[in-house]
Order: structure tokens, then sequence, then C-alpha cells
């Protein structure tokens, strides 16, 4: 189909330079934050379409995994995405069944008996029961599906939809294993009404790891593989520049050369808790941004970090770093 | 017929040499991706669809990289790869029809072009001359040529900036795959109840009385596995300290709970230590109370004196009480040593042997000592002990 290698190209990561505030269906207002993905990640995104094989992103903390499903739906769909992207938010606790689909028992249980109990009065008094009312053996309405399940619903013939599984490596460690069928297969079957759900066209799926878990050798065989590097200085730039458009030029270098100065310390510090990432960096900036320029500008030259519990999230880190010299 | 080449030799050397986990079904996906229009002459963009189709661990890309560059340079100078089997053999059929092949997308139609098709306009890097593609797709001859040098920017980031270079890859026993094998050390019991309702019994409850009396639920089963593991921190094992330091990260990254580490030194019975450092000691009676006997397992990482090839009996029978001790301490106990089985003979590891199973650190060594603390038979324990 040529569908599919059409939208393949149209992911160019470009799309997403500025922030976009839109009315969803609902008349509520969203907005996407820019992403700035690096060309090997737009490449990998596009290789993962073609091949209809989920991608598994690695990368440090706060380095834009989960954000990059949304700005390839985004990029895919415009302001219409909502409705073709789909995330599964991993717990602790989560069953890979759970993704595909919930049946309530108890309510249909509930439901059963309320029907023997009027079926008996209606016998009783000699009435016509309404007999749509008693529709307990309509399994559809105790079925719920879950995120993976809806993906694959949605998903039709030249429209692929987006599902992001978020942070996998906190469920169980039989989690990714429970799932390969369903993603190799592309479609479940609902036991209890023995309903197909099948996507019609491979959902475009990307999931992402904080590596707390090691993931096993089959799940990992049908995932391609890509981790996010922390983006280099005119790189770093271009999202600060994005983020905060009317951001002081001058603030601005100075607290990337003061937060490039502080990852290089701490990248060679082996007491180093937790490196601080570019979600760190943007919180930092939108408090210098809310300020006056020229008393940030003094804040930043002083030798002490200014703001520095939004950067430093351990107490070791703030012991070891927040009075470094600025370079 | 298995196409032959630098990728598939790439693709061959991968999985015996850096132990990456691949199946055939990823050299297909390779294949696949060519076929999709990826040119199979950029040595870059090669490398960057190796990279990401069959690299699934970070900390192996400098070996990767190692490897490629190596095989690019030195022993491949032009290699063919034949396409034909593996179009032909594909394993989802119904994949050539979905992916449009280069020529559908080439705005000129089929029919009218039966010369071999221009390089499919869409590809960023057009195949140079030397990809000859005839039309009918059923035979398809690929060259590849090296003669350009390796670009830069394939070195991985902060490939120059770091001050040493470590890597596990030239070990007998990957990181990686002590991880892989640690999942498998679990335990569940049945503990408590979970959310997951027990219908056939709820059910049963509900017909009994007519009423929906009382919701039955299904125990959650939790893994009560508590895995022990001494590490010797003598002189003789400083060799082996950095295999000790990942024996440990593979127990605690790999997602099984409940890991405990002491180091010792020299002696099995001597005081044992938190840290490698020496600093938090523990005296053997709080380490015995410690050791329950239900769903505990011992893993212990010694060279017992075949590194120095020494056979101290004092220390010996020290080391002999202690594990039987032990032994009725611990659900299961394995050795590790990480030296070669052969180097055994004549000291105290040999002895040792006898009364616990004791296996060398290679890969099939690991295998089977994580199986014997599963609890599963392993043959190569009674060879040893014969």
């Amino acid at each position: 189909m040529a569908g599919r290698i059409e939208l393949a190209q149209q992911y160019t990561g470009q799309k997403l330079e500025k922030q976009v505030d839109f009315k969803d269906t609902n008349g509520r207002m969203q907005s996407i934050r820019p992403y700035f993905p690096s060309v090997r990640l737009i490449e990998s995104v596009q290789l993962a379409i073609q091949l209809k094989r989920p991608l598994l992103i690695k990368g440090e903390p706060g380095c834009g995994k989960t954000k990059l499903a949304e700005a390839v739906a985004y990029e895919l769909y415009d302001t219409a995405y909502l409705e073709h992207y789909f995330e599964w938010r991993v717990k602790s606790t989560s069953k890979a069944k759970d993704g595909l689909y919930t049946f309530d028992y108890i309510k249909r249980l509930r439901d059963s008996q309320l029907d023997a109990h009027q079926l008996k009065k209606a016998l009783l008094e000699d009435k016509e029961v309404a007999k749509q009312d008693m529709d307990s053996d309509n399994l559809n309405k105790y079925i719920e599906f879950g995120k993976l399940g809806e993906a694959y619903k949605a998903s039709k013939e030249g429209q692929p939809s987006i599902l992001l599984i978020d942070e996998i490596d906190k469920a169980d460690i039989d989690f990714p294993n429970d799932l390969l069928l369903e993603l190799d297969e592309l479609w479940f079957q609902v036991d209890e009404t023995k309903e197909k759900v099948e996507a019609k066209e491979p959902p475009i799926i990307l999931i992402t790891s904080n590596d707390e878990k090691e993931l096993p050798p089959a799940f990992l065989r049908r995932c391609l593989f890509h981790y996010i590097h922390f983006p280099k200085p005119n790189r770093m730039q271009a999202i600060i520049e994005a983020n905060f458009p009317k951001l002081d030029d001058q603030v601005q270098e100075t607290a990337l050369a003061r937060f490039y100065a502080l990852r290089k310390t701490m990248t060679e510090d082996p007491n180093t808790e937790k490196k601080v990432s570019t979600s760190e960096l943007i919180d930092w900036v939108r408090i210098l941004n809310s300020r006056n320029a020229t008393d940030m500008l003094a804040l930043l030259n002083e030798e002490e970090l200014a703001f520095s519990q939004i950067l430093l999230k351990s107490q070791t880190d703030q012991a070891l770093f927040s009075n470094q010299t600025f370079a | 017929m298995i196409p032959s080449g630098f990728l598939y030799h790439f693709f061959e050397r991968l999985r015996t040499e850096l132990g990456i986990e691949l199946g055939i079904g990823e050299y297909f996906l390779l294949l696949e991706a060519i076929h999709l229009g990826y040119d199979p002459t950029d040595t870059t963009a090669m490398y960057q669809l190796c990279h990401r189709l069959w690299l699934k661990d970070i900390d192996q890309e400098e070996a990767f990289h190692r490897l490629f560059t190596h095989l690019a340079k030195a022993e491949i100078a032009i290699a063919h790869i034949t396409l034909t089997d593996a179009l032909n053999t594909r394993q989802n059929p119904k994949s050539k029809t979905q992916n449009p092949s280069p020529v559908t997308q080439n705005p000129q139609p089929v029919t009218q072009n039966p010369s071999p098709k221009t390089p499919n306009p869409s590809t960023p890097k057009p195949p140079t001359p030397q990809t000859t593609l005839t039309p009918t797709y059923t035979s398809v001859e690929l060259q590849i040529q090296f003669n350009e040098p390796i670009p830069e920017d394939l070195t991985p980031k902060d490939f120059f900036q770091k001050k040493y270079l470590m890597h596990t890859s030239y070990q007998p026993l990957t990181l990686r795959q002590m991880k892989q094998s640690w999942r498998f050390l679990r335990n569940k019991v049945a503990s408590g109840r979970s959310n997951e309702l027990d219908i056939a019994t709820t059910i049963k409850g509900t017909a009994k009385t007519g009423l929906l009396e009382e919701l039955h639920y299904l125990p959650d089963y939790k893994n009560k596995l508590q895995q022990f593991i001494f590490i010797d921190i003598s002189k003789s094992m400083v060799a082996f300290r950095e295999l000790g330091e990942q024996l440990v990260q593979a127990a605690t990254e790999s997602g099984t709970a409940n890991n405990q580490v002491f180091y010792f030194e020299k002696t099995l019975d001597a005081p044992f230590y938190r840290n490698p450092d020496r600093t938090d000691g523990i005296q053997l009676e709080e380490l015995y109370q410690l050791l329950p006997t239900m769903y505990a397992n011992l893993l212990i990482f010694s060279d017992a004196g075949a590194a120095t090839n020494r056979m101290d009996a004092k220390r010996m029978a020290k080391a002999w009480y202690f594990l039987r001790q032990l032994k009725k301490r611990v659900q299961h106990l394995v050795w590790l040593n990480p030296m070669p089985a052969k180097r055994w003979s004549n000291t105290a590891a040999e002895r040792l042997a006898q009364l616990v199973p004791m296996f060398p650190c290679d890969r099939l060594g690991f295998t089977e000592a994580i199986k014997v603390l599963r609890g599963i038979h392993s043959p190569l324990n009674t060879k040893n002990r014969r």
C-alpha cells in the first residue's frame, strides 16, 4: 500500500518547532511542547514505521523518550492526533492482559442475579417482561478495552494509530514476554465473547524503558532499538529558543554555558546520583525567564548555582555541585 | 542458500563474539530494509541500519563499532550479497505486497521501463551504479564497496573523551548474559490476595446461597527468593574484582529482588563485610541469623586457591566445615570459580568441588550454576564430583 510509505516520509521531526495550542474535539484547550529529535532518531522512527516493528527507546531520564510518541502522532495527524494516539503507562502492578481488555465479572454476576430476580417477579405477576432490560447476556457491555486494544481497534487502513508503552521495565519481568504474541500477530481474542480484535494497519508502537530491569531477549529481538543521547549545545539552544522565544539572549547564553559546565562536572564525578537533563534545564530556564534579565544575569554569574533545587535532585548532588565555581 | 558477504559476516561475528542474541529473522529484517530502499553501498547508512536493527544494549555500542570498523577496513573490500533466497523465503509473504518496492515508488510505470530501474528517488542517498537491480526482483545482486574510509561520525558519542576504555566484550561471560541468566532466579510463593477475581469459587459460593455474598480472590504470587552472594576479595582475586562487581550488578539489575552481597577475605569463616572496602563488617553469628533455611540461595564467587595454585590444608578444613554449616542453612548453594576447571587440580578448589557444586565462570558454567540455584540437576556438576 502506498499510504504506508507516504506516512513514513511524513515523519520529518520538523513540525513541532513551536509550542502548539489547539482545541480538542471536546472543546478543551490542549497544548504540545516543541520537540527536537536528532536526525538519527527521526531515521529510527521512519525505519520502525517501514519495517512495522516496535521501537524501543532508552536514554537518560528527562531526555524526551515519552514525548517522542506524541510528537510523531502530531506530525502524522496534526491536531486530530488525539483520536489516533494511545498512551499505556505501565505500573509495577500492570499485567499484559490489562492492555488488551478487562472483563467486569462482578458487574456481570450482579446483573445476572438482578435479572433472575426480575424474571421471578414477572412470572409471579404474570406480566410481559421487557426482555431488553434483561440483557446480561449482552457481554460487550462488560468489556473495557485497554490501551493496546483501543489502539488496535482504531488502526485503520492507511491510518495507523500510535501506541506508547511507557516505562515497560516497571512491570513484572514476565510482562514483555506476555505481550509477544499480540505484538507479533497484531490481533487478540476476547475470550469471553470470542470477538477478534484486529489491527487493520500495524500501529506505530513506541516503547520506553529506563533500564530498571533487563528485558527478555525474545522481546528485544522483535524491537528496533534507539538510545537517545544527550543533545549537543546547538540543538539544545534550539530547544530553549523554541520553548522560550522571548528569553533574553545573554541570559540564555550564560544559562546554557553554566548548565553544560555543571553537566560536565557531574559526568566526570563518579559520586553523581542523577545527571542534569533537558527537562530540568527547561524547568530551570522557565524560572529564569520569569524574572528581570539584569537580575538574572547577576544571579547566574554568582558562585552559588541559582535555583539549584530545580537542577539537583538529590541531597548528595546538592552538596557536591551547588557551589561549583562557574568556569 | 544463505547469502554471504560483509553484512552476513558481521552479523555472525556479532552473534558469536559479542554474544548478541540474534536470529535469522533479524538478518532478514536487514534485507527487507535494503529492499525498501536503504542503500547497501553506503557504509554510514549500513552502520546505522545494523545499529538500529541488531544492537539492543547501549553498553555494547563500543564493541559493536569496533567490530564493524575492523571488518569494514581489513577484511572485506568487495562483498556480494545475494538477495534471491532471502526474498523468496521471506517470513511474512504478506509484507511483500504491503511494502511498496522501490519500483512502485518510481514515477515511471514499471511496464514502460524494462531496463534496470533508476535509483529510488525517495531515498536520501541513491544507490551508486554498482548496484544492479533487475526489473523482476527475483534475482537481486548487490555489491558493497568499502573503498571510502569509515566516516568519523560513526564513532559513538564521548568515545574519545573518556579517560580510559573498559569493556567486557572479550570476557568469557558478558554482563548481558549474566543479567539474562539471573532473570530465571525466582521462587514464586502464594502470599496475600491479589485483585484477580477467583470466578469459579465466587460462582460456586453464589450458587450455594443464591446470593452474591462474598467475592473470592486468587492469591498473589510473590517472589520470596533471597539471593545471597559471597564474593572473595583476597589478593589472588584482584584480577577478578571487576567480574565480581559485574556479578553483583547483574543480580541487581536483572529485576529479581532481594539480593544481599557480602565480601570476605582469605578464608570463608573470617569476618564478612557488606562492602568491598571492608569498613562495614558483620560477625559470623549475625550472618547465620540472616540466612533463613527456606527460599535462600547462596552463590560463592572465589578461586578457592586455584589462582595461586596452592593447597592450604588448614584453610581448606575451615572452609569445608563452614560450607557444611552453610548447606544446612540455605536451599541451594553454588560456587563460581573464575579460574578454568583445569587449574583446579591439586588445589582447595578440587576438594571443595566435591562438597558443593562448583563451576568455572564462563557462559556454560554460569548457566549451569543458575540451574543449580533453581534446583535443577546439572549433569556437569556430577561430572565434577566424580
